[in-house]
């Protein structure tokens, strides 16, 4: 009867689960961390990355994972997309008036973003 | 010069020792010079489990404490005449026998013995360092369970570190029909995990049990589907390329009509 089982089952199986917590523990296990070393990784990835670019830090997400034979650091850093400003960062003058704008380094939101009235990609 | 094979596992009760017995058993069926080793000093369990347990002079640590000769300790098994046993001390503590000495004694066995088998203790300490100190190879078992396959995950990395060859896996007490419902791990998720050979899958057997109880290996027996599954595994040792087949549950007419719908389980090796 496991064919209507699996036709009604809710959500993953035991074992699915038993695998996907064993695929978490291990690394774990593997790494041998002190606690915190994941957040202060992924606090240091962000603020050597935004030296160079605007990136969104709440968006960053560090993770080991297994692949295969190796466990491997896979980082997922996403980057604002700079619209309406130059290679300095300096908003590019538009000839609409335009309600008032962090200028230099400070980031934009996204809506600001939005209200520059750009299409996106 | 034979070769020495340890049986370890890191976690207790998946099986080791049954393991031990059987492989031997298997070995010695087909012909060859076999030696089991009851490394476990405290809890000597093989010879009960070949049922040897009332024919034991010297122990393990009188070998290496030179107390006898090795050929005094060897208890001839009961079947074959070219199964013998070391067994373990039980009134020793496992710091009775260090690294050095066990690697020794290994290198003394397998200039008369076609295969050495040592049965490891659990965990990862002396005792487990002892038992593959003198391994050429080394197999791990491990049930389809979160702990044991997390023990096993330690024990691989420990046995890379002590830079002996990747161990080969032995999956034991598969139980088909929870497979099948989704409430155990196949044997692929396993594989998936651990990332080492796999080279043989014994099915949960009631056989097992009684095997024990009368002190006769499984492996001896050919209704035992456990049985069964330990001489190929033994057969694949000795370099036999017997292909490894996932054991499915026997079940109604139904669901075996449903299966033969279903996508088979793939074993990469």
């Amino acid at each position: 009867m496991s064919f209507f089982r699996n036709l009604f089952a809710k959500g993953p199986s035991s074992a699915q689960l038993a695998k996907q917590r064993l695929q978490v523990v291990l690394v774990q296990d593997h790494l041998s961390m002190p606690p915190g070393t994941m957040e202060a990784i992924k606090a240091e990835i962000a603020e050597v990355i935004s030296r160079h670019l605007e990136i969104a830090p709440e968006g960053v997400e560090v993770a080991v994972e297994r692949r295969g034979h190796n466990d491997e650091l896979v980082a997922n850093i996403p980057v604002r997309r700079n619209y309406g400003r130059t290679r300095d960062g300096a908003p590019i003058p538009l000839e609409r008036p335009q309600a008032t704008q962090p200028v230099g380094r400070a980031r934009p939101t996204l809506a600001s973003g939005r209200a520059a009235g750009r299409r996106r990609h | 010069m034979g070769r020495c094979i340890t049986v370890t596992s890191g976690k207790g009760g998946v099986g080791k020792t049954t393991t031990t017995a059987n492989l031997g058993m298997a070995l010695a069926m087909n012909g060859k010079n076999v030696c089991l080793i009851d490394a476990d000093i405290g809890l000597r369990n093989l010879d009960i489990v070949l049922g040897l347990e009332n024919r034991i002079v010297y122990d393990i640590v009188d070998v290496i404490e030179g107390n006898c000769r090795v050929k005094q300790a060897l208890i001839r098994d009961k079947h074959f005449p070219n199964l013998s046993l070391i067994p373990a001390a039980q009134t020793r503590d496992k710091d009775a026998v260090t690294p050095e000495q066990m690697a020794e004694l290994c290198r003394k066995l397998t200039k008369d013995f076609d295969f050495v088998v040592i049965d490891s203790p659990a965990g990862i300490e002396q005792g487990f360092r002892n038992a593959i100190a003198g391994a050429d190879e080394v197999i791990v078992v491990t049930t389809p369970e979160v702990s044991a396959v997390r023990d096993a995950d330690r024990i691989i990395g420990l046995v890379e570190a002590a830079e002996l060859p990747p161990p080969r896996l032995i999956l034991n007490r598969l139980n088909p029909a929870l497979v099948q419902r989704g409430e155990m791990m196949t044997t692929e998720d396993v594989q998936d995990i651990l990332a080492i050979d796999l080279v043989g899958i014994v099915p949960e057997d009631a056989t097992i049990v009684m095997a024990s109880n009368r002190g006769e290996p499984a492996a001896l027996s050919d209704t035992s589907k456990a049985g069964k599954a330990y001489r190929e595994i033994g057969l694949r040792l000795l370099g036999e390329d017997v292909p490894i087949v996932i054991p499915v549950a026997n079940e109604g007419f139904l669901n075996r009509m449903l299966n033969a719908f279903r996508p088979r389980q793939r074993v990469a090796s």
